[in-house]
């Protein structure tokens, strides 16, 4: 998973992730699970309000233990702003492959 | 390699803020959460009421206790959900009598949508009313609401947290209570409920390939603002939703 985040890092792309959680909430996961802040790839935006996740028509779809939340899902916006790919997801894990984004971000270019 | 994507933790706890960066919208909205919250509660119980049948009505909610666990519900059923928590949250204080009489429905999606509009309006709302709620609802949605609202109340210090985890059998609903009691007078921040109230419902799911993306800004976990406008004409953005785990 890091290394093909690094790749995309590495593509010139911004890679921005969306929590729905509070900055608190995301911080104690974190520590939860051994990790803190400096161990990110890249920025984790909060979402409390659910106001970016409801915009992007993430919110609210995925069953995921006892409710429903956000459903996984990847979105590519090109240098004029434009979104030019989106995915969301019809299961836990079901995403593009970074190689497949990659592919996405290549084609942006021509 | 590691280091250029690390991100400092901060001294304080900067929670998002999502701005729309019109002040036309912004004035428009504005005025609009007026109007709602000049109205009496009727509205919200109206709003409520709607809702339940709108569910009872949709094909989605046939798959809300079956065996869809980590299945998208893929209807665009979620929409009404997503306007009508809105929706209350705009009505501000004027929506609280509602929401907490609906905490007793006996249709279970709709206390879920209770509880989960209270926690953005808790720190006016009737914290015994929320603790029996996050102690006894049969639904542990609800109760995790509940315990969220609690939280996000910003009198975590009077909540006995103790006998509410002591209650409790689903591991989501206890994980809860523990973040929940760590905020403990911390309550939700203005500019969060703002976001949610002021968000204008046609941008709900407007998200559409080939146009322009929806802008947004929120702040990261260290609390650094990002602006999705701010790559415009400099870098491809690859945006990814994390699943929440509620």
């Amino acid at each position: 998973m890091r290394s093909s985040l690094e790749a995309l890092n590495e593509s010139g792309a911004q890679v921005l992730a969306v929590d729905p959680h509070e900055a608190w909430s995301a911080k104690y996961l974190l520590k939860d699970a051994g990790a803190s802040t400096d161990d990110l790839y890249f920025p984790v935006l909060m979402d409390p309000s659910l106001t970016t996740s409801m915009t992007y028509g993430v919110s609210f779809q995925m069953r995921i233990h006892t409710e429903r939340s956000n459903r996984p899902a990847t979105f590519v916006i090109d240098k004029q702003g434009i979104l030019q790919y989106a995915k969301r997801g019809e299961r836990f894990n079901d995403r593009p492959s970074a190689k497949d984004i990659l592919g996405v971000l290549k084609g942006l270019e021509k | 390699m590691r280091s250029s994507f690390a991100y400092p933790i901060a001294a304080l706890l900067l929670f998002a803020v999502l701005s729309f960066a019109s002040s036309e919208v912004m004035a428009q909205s504005g005025q609009k959460q007026e109007e709602t919250s000049s109205k009496q509660s009727p509205d919200a119980e109206q709003m409520l009421a709607e809702f339940s049948k709108a569910w009872d009505e949709s094909k989605w909610q046939q798959n809300f206790r079956g065996n869809q666990y980590m299945r998208a519900t893929g209807e665009e059923g979620w929409v009404i959900r997503a306007k009508t928590m809105k929706q209350l949250v705009a009505g501000g204080d004027a929506s609280i009598p509602a929401l907490e009489k609906y905490l007793s429905s006996e249709h279970a999606p709709t206390r879920i949508l209770a509880a989960q509009s209270l926690g953005y309006l808790a720190p006016k709302a009737n914290i015994q009313k929320l603790t029996e709620v996050a102690n006894n609802d049969a639904d542990p949605a609800v109760r995790l609401y509940a315990v969220d609202a609690l939280g996000m109340s910003g009198k975590g210090e009077e909540i006995d947290w103790d006998t509410l985890s002591k209650n409790q059998r689903n591991r989501d609903v206890i994980k809860h209570i523990h973040y929940a009691k760590t905020r403990q007078s911390k309550g939700v921040e203005d500019s969060v409920v703002n976001s949610l109230a002021q968000l204008p419902e046609a941008a709900i799911n407007s998200a559409k390939v080939g146009e322009q993306a929806p802008d947004f800004t929120l702040s990261s976990v260290d609390g650094t603002e990002f602006s999705l406008s701010q790559f415009k004409g400099k870098q491809p953005v690859v945006l990814i939703f994390i699943y929440g785990d509620t």
